[in-house]
């Protein structure tokens, strides 16, 4: 039986698509509970010790995927250093707070709550920029941010875990086959029908039998 | 705890930000009312030796202002590890110019010292955390801001060590603690005086928690605090809320200059204002 086998599943896991759809439902989430004009997801990338806009919601989500900033300025900075939530209200500065941010995206907001992503230590962080007016005061809205961005690095980490295993699998060719099988099973609509069962009962069957070891 | 479902709160369930809880007189080990008058003395902090450990201080802020000793931490030549050296680059961040005018408002006469452990490639440096608290300890600062932590787990037991001497040696650290049911250092440890927020528009209104691990709320929302470059904004966060309880601390030690940590713990919590 498929559940026997330790890879079951994981196809899904180490599909790059299911990693991205996660992270983009994660800040269209956060801006829609926050009436937000934007929310996006920063990763660290300890090559250029920058913070990568990896996913983005709302204002300015077209043009600022991939774009980085350095790991210690504005909120995101100083959240993905200290690891703490944090909100900022603008108080319309000659000079606006996060230049670089704004200079990256193009898009300067007025407030920001920020929330890191931490899995051992900080990799990144979530924002959500110019919330809906008295929605939440800042103490529920810290709250809640902090809350999505603990869902998201728990998901994250169940994401690592398993392009781990998909690395230690790489190394066993004669895995390989039974990975692709399980992708290609997890993409059918059959789900839990008979067909699929029979299918893989039988396949069971036949290499158990290639190992005479037919039960 | 099936009692939420009730809608039943239990009394000891943890709180990270404050929730208004009172209380009751009897349960603090003061036998009559502490007054702030007796607690704070001129307000001053005058002869305070504070020390914020963080992305540094930009000094020529006016909300910051008067002199500031000003280091960082650096890795030592060829020895790997970290050491602490004078430091011109100011606060590139911002972060610990909002933490130093934030005790500067409460304690404006007391000496402050930067140690710059935030920014670049110091992040997540465990390593470089402790070298500057180790640093401070040598030094025998009266106060150690620190509106940061670590999860990292190979450093927990010399952070634990350092808070431990630090309260030993009369040192008291004051650290934010996180807003989540998260084992991080050094705000975790009992040594240390944690700080979470609450929302009271008043920068010397501190409530005492009568369900740690998280001790005391300060304000942590909406404060108005400086930024390089001459500019102020209003933040919200735990980081924001120790620096109040440091600058109580600083007025506390001004008057009562041999206290240490438990004794500033017991007055923090006689003057709380959510005392009934």
């Amino acid at each position: 039986m498929t559940d026997q086998f330790p890879a079951s599943g994981f196809g899904r896991l180490v599909d790059p698509h299911v990693h991205t759809e996660l992270l983009r439902s994660t800040v269209r989430l956060s801006r829609l509970v926050f009436g937000a004009a934007a929310a996006s997801i920063f990763l660290h990338d300890p090559g250029r010790d920058a913070l990568v806009f990896e996913a983005a919601s709302g204002r300015g989500e077209d043009r600022i995927i991939g774009v980085r900033i350095p790991s210690d300025h504005g909120v995101a900075g100083w959240v993905f250093q200290t690891g703490q939530t944090m909100a900022l209200n603008d108080l319309g500065n000659d000079t606006r707070f996060d230049r670089s941010t704004a200079e990256a995206t193009g898009y300067v907001p007025e407030a920001i709550v920020a929330a890191p992503l931490i899995l051992d230590e900080p990799i990144g962080v979530l924002e959500v920029l110019d919330a809906a007016p008295a929605r939440f005061d800042d103490l529920t809205a810290m709250d809640i941010l902090t809350a999505l961005a603990d869902h998201l690095a728990a998901s994250m980490s169940l994401l690592q875990a398993a392009r781990t295993v998909q690395r230690a699998i790489d190394g066993q060719p004669h895995r390989e086959p039974w990975i692709r099988l399980e992708q290609t099973l997890s993409r059918t609509q059959a789900g839990e029908s008979p067909a699929v069962r029979q299918f893989v009962d039988a396949l069971d069957n036949l290499i158990a039998a290639r190992h005479g070891d037919v039960g | 705890m099936e009692a939420e479902g009730h809608g039943v709160t239990p009394l000891k369930a943890p709180a990270y930000a404050s929730e208004g809880r009172p209380v009751a007189r009897s349960a603090i080990a003061a036998p009559y009312p502490l007054t702030r008058e007796w607690a704070f003395g001129d307000g001053s902090g005058a002869g305070v030796r504070v020390c914020i450990l963080d992305s540094g201080v930009d000094a020529t802020h006016p909300d910051v202002g008067g002199p500031l000793a000003a280091y960082q931490v650096a890795e030592a030549d060829g020895s790997g590890g970290y050491t602490v050296v004078p430091d011109a680059d100011g606060d590139v961040a911002g972060h610990g110019t909002a933490c130093a005018s934030i005790v500067r408002a409460l304690a404006p006469a007391c000496e402050m010292t930067s140690v710059r452990v935030l920014g670049g490639a110091l992040r997540g440096r465990g390593d470089a955390l402790i070298a500057a608290l180790e640093w401070a300890l040598d030094e025998g600062f009266d106060i150690v801001n620190m509106s940061l932590s670590t999860r990292h787990p190979d450093f927990r037991d010399a952070i634990r060590d350092l808070s431990d001497r630090a309260y030993f040696g009369g040192t008291t650290i004051v650290a934010a603690a996180n807003n989540r049911p998260v084992a991080s250092y050094p705000w975790r440890f009992p040594a240390v005086i944690s700080v979470g927020s609450h929302a009271t528009q008043d920068g010397e209104h501190i409530e005492v928690n009568p369900a740690p691990p998280v001790e005391f709320f300060a304000l942590g929302i909406n404060v108005l605090a400086a930024q390089p470059g001459n500019r102020r904004v209003r933040l919200s966060g735990n980081s924001f809320a120790a620096p109040h309880v440091t600058g109580m601390c600083a007025r506390i030690l001004n008057r009562h200059p041999g206290f240490g940590a438990p004794q500033l713990k017991a007055v923090l919590a006689g003057i709380a204002n959510n005392l009934t």
